[in-house]
């Protein structure tokens, strides 16, 4: 996953909608984003927009649309292949109009961009509670690149109670291995 | 020749003028016609393509009037009525317009043609079928005298009334004004009377139009024919900013319109575009036609040029009116700002990716997975407020179809412990469930499903993290003695 977040600072935002644009062949084989699951992990589906395309020029074409139009809280697209200049030009969209741009894209496509930020993201052994059961999910999140910044990697779960992200509190879990939990907890420190 | 197989063997249905002049007529059995002419053409007649080229004409005429309305059956289907109210002055009047109605039928389309304006559809039909002259104009308040020395077919009435009225010596319609009403009321049908009070404008007759006439409507015709698509873009947009100062006025902005393109050689294109927002921007209306005409092939096969174009408001709503430069200042004016954007941004995605590609999530109150939520193409309605999330385990990816999978387990209604999916082994080290989700039974009393087994939902999560949606199929001992197992979801 890339992001191409623009400089300057996010305007808190309510209602106005997210836009999704994926090519109508991108996720075929991965389904389709599941509305029940995006609410679960505190999206309101309502506010997304789904915006199929049949090719890459137009998906390209409708994200530049969406960042010009300056009317949406967010833009995410789903892209396959991106060359730098073409990057370069969606960063430029993405800073003019001052919104963020995510795009989401699969590991085996990675190649240089001019986005911002780059996040791999990979999921991780769920925490358990005190009988073994799955608790909490996890994800793994690398920060590969990072403009004006530090990289590093954290580990990060999601609040079912509390709907929010946060770190993983690895020392607080008795389920995971000892040596696991020093790692997460290492990466964390140094981040 | 054109023949019509009815009772009694194929009948003639229509003739040509060299055909006419052999002395055959309309209703004559072919055998007949085959005995006094010798060299004839016969084809089936075919009503559907004869529609079809009536309304063809008829749209092409829309260019007169928006309201232009083909003959049915009972017209005899072999014309169209054009309401002229309040449009011949743009032409200069009745007779001119008449003038460039018969040149312009003779030059596109190599038609004979008979024309007649009077103030009622029907006195108006019975002068281009039986007035001497093939273009009749009527003056306001004489349609029962011009009426009165036509034979009553004039009058558009069945063949039995017709034959009846015949029988008891009623020649002309004349002869029919000056009768009582009561004995007619009582022995004919009661169009009789309905048709002579349309003809004379005692009654309304109601006229189908080819199609719905606009609200607002503005037409450009032009000396010199254009082709290009900048061209018509740019015409698009005065004739917008033409008609934005009636919408001005009336408070409303245009949420459908329907731009006609009038070919030289008489073929009409229509654009339709959509708005999510009523909208008076006359750029933004321009961008979305020029998108809309990129994807179409009506530039494509432009031919001579267009000669005329059209633009028509077929939706409108209410917009309040704003001042731009006061709300500004007010806390709310970015938010309609930001409304009006995103509804445009919507509309410039539809129009160029097609309305079907820009859609939203539904919720719809179904236990089912596949079922809870559709997508719904984005139509400027506000979106249905989703519920607030559960405590239940949802997938972030759902396929669009359950993938069977093979599944190793403990026991048989237990967990996974191991499955195949997509030919890759994945050993589950962790896993939560079941959740039971049950078939929807009223659903199936009503019978419009088949009914399907339960399902028992697993959240399984694999040594590296990768959590999945799997459920089996079907209740041991009750529904199945072989359970199924699918892939329904993926979390990560």
């Amino acid at each position: 996953m890339q992001s191409t977040a623009p400089q300057g600072e996010r305007e808190p935002t309510n209602r106005r909608p997210l836009i999704l644009v994926m090519p109508a062949y991108g996720l075929r084989a991965y389904g389709r984003p599941y509305g029940h699951g995006l609410n679960a992990l505190g999206l309101d589906p309502g506010r997304l927009i789904l915006v199929e395309t049949t090719h890459r020029h137009e998906t390209l074409w409708a994200l530049e649309e969406a960042l010009h139009s300056g009317a949406p809280a967010a833009v995410a697209g789903i892209i396959d292949k991106l060359d730098l200049r073409l990057s370069q030009r969606l960063q430029l969209a993405a800073t003019d109009a001052g919104l963020p741009l995510f795009l989401l894209r699969q590991a085996q496509f990675l190649e240089s961009s001019a986005a911002a930020t780059r996040w791999r993201i990979a999921p991780a052994r769920a925490a358990r509670d005190r009988f073994g059961l799955l608790a909490r999910a996890r994800w793994h999140l690398n920060l590969e690149r990072c403009r004006n910044g530090r990289v590093g990697e954290w580990m990060v779960e999601y609040d079912h109670v509390a709907h929010r992200f946060s770190l993983a509190a690895a020392l607080a879990d008795p389920a995971l291995p000892r040596r696991a939990s020093e790692r997460a907890f290492g990466k964390i420190r140094r981040a | 020749m054109l023949v019509v197989t009815g009772a009694g063997g194929p009948r003639i249905a229509a003739l040509n003028e060299a055909a006419e002049a052999a002395g055959l007529a309309c209703g004559e059995p072919l055998a007949d016609a085959r005995a006094k002419a010798e060299f004839l053409q016969i084809r089936p007649i075919d009503p559907a393509a004869d529609d079809a080229a009536l309304r063809r004409l008829a749209l092409w005429a829309t260019r007169y009037t928006p309201t232009a309305s083909p003959w049915g059956e009972e017209n005899g289907a072999d014309g169209f009525f054009l309401d002229v109210a309040g449009a011949a002055h743009l032409f200069g009047g009745e007779e001119p317009l008449l003038a460039d109605l018969s040149w312009r039928l003779e030059k596109n389309f190599g038609l004979p043609m008979r024309l007649a304006v009077a103030d009622t559809p029907g006195t108006a039909w019975a002068l281009s079928r039986f007035h001497p002259s093939p273009c009749t104009v009527l003056p306001s308040g004489e349609e029962a005298a011009a009426l009165k020395p036509l034979p009553i077919e004039a009058l558009r009435l069945a063949p039995e009334t017709r034959a009846a009225l015949r029988r008891l010596g009623f020649k002309s319609v004349g002869t029919l004004f000056d009768k009582p009403r009561a004995p007619f009321a009582a022995r004919f049908p009661a169009e009789l009377l309905r048709r002579i009070d349309q003809a004379l404008g005692r009654l309304d007759e109601p006229l189908v139009p080819v199609v719905a006439p606009p609200l607002y409507h503005s037409l450009r015709y032009l000396l010199e024919p254009i082709v290009t698509q900048e061209a018509v873009v740019a015409l698009a947009s005065r004739l917008m900013r033409t008609l934005m100062l009636v919408l001005t006025r009336n408070d409303v902005g245009a949420r459908a319109l329907r731009l006609s393109l009038y070919r030289v050689d008489g073929a009409v294109e229509t654009v339709d575009i959509g708005l999510s927002l009523p909208t008076r921007d006359a750029a933004h209306i321009a961008r979305l036609i020029d998108l809309k005409l990129e994807t179409l092939a009506a530039m494509r096969d432009a031919g001579f040029g267009f000669e005329a174009v059209g633009l028509a408001v077929t939706r409108a709503e209410p917009v309040p009116a704003r001042q731009a430069e006061l709300t500004a200042i007010a806390e709310d004016a970015g938010d309609t700002d930001k409304a009006e954007r995103c509804a445009a941004l919507i509309d410039t995605l539809r129009q160029r990716l097609g309305p079907q590609s820009v859609r939203r999530f539904e919720a719809i109150a179904s236990h089912v997975p596949e079922r809870a939520e559709v997508l719904r193409p984005v139509n400027g309605e506000p979106p249905a407020p989703w519920p607030a999330p559960e405590q239940k385990t949802r997938p972030l990816l759902l396929l669009p179809h359950a993938e069977p999978t093979e599944v190793t387990a403990l026991i048989p209604d237990g967990p996974p412990r191991r499955f195949c999916w997509r030919g890759v082994t994945y050993e589950v080290t962790g896993s939560e469930g079941p959740e039971r989700i049950a078939n929807e039974w009223w659903l199936n009393r009503a019978g419009h499903r088949s009914a399907k087994p339960t399902r028992d939902y697993y959240l399984v999560e694999d040594a590296d993290g990768r959590r999945f949606w799997l459920y089996r199929e079907g209740l041991y001992g009750r529904e199945t003695t072989s359970a199924r197992w699918f892939v329904h979801g993926l979390f990560a």
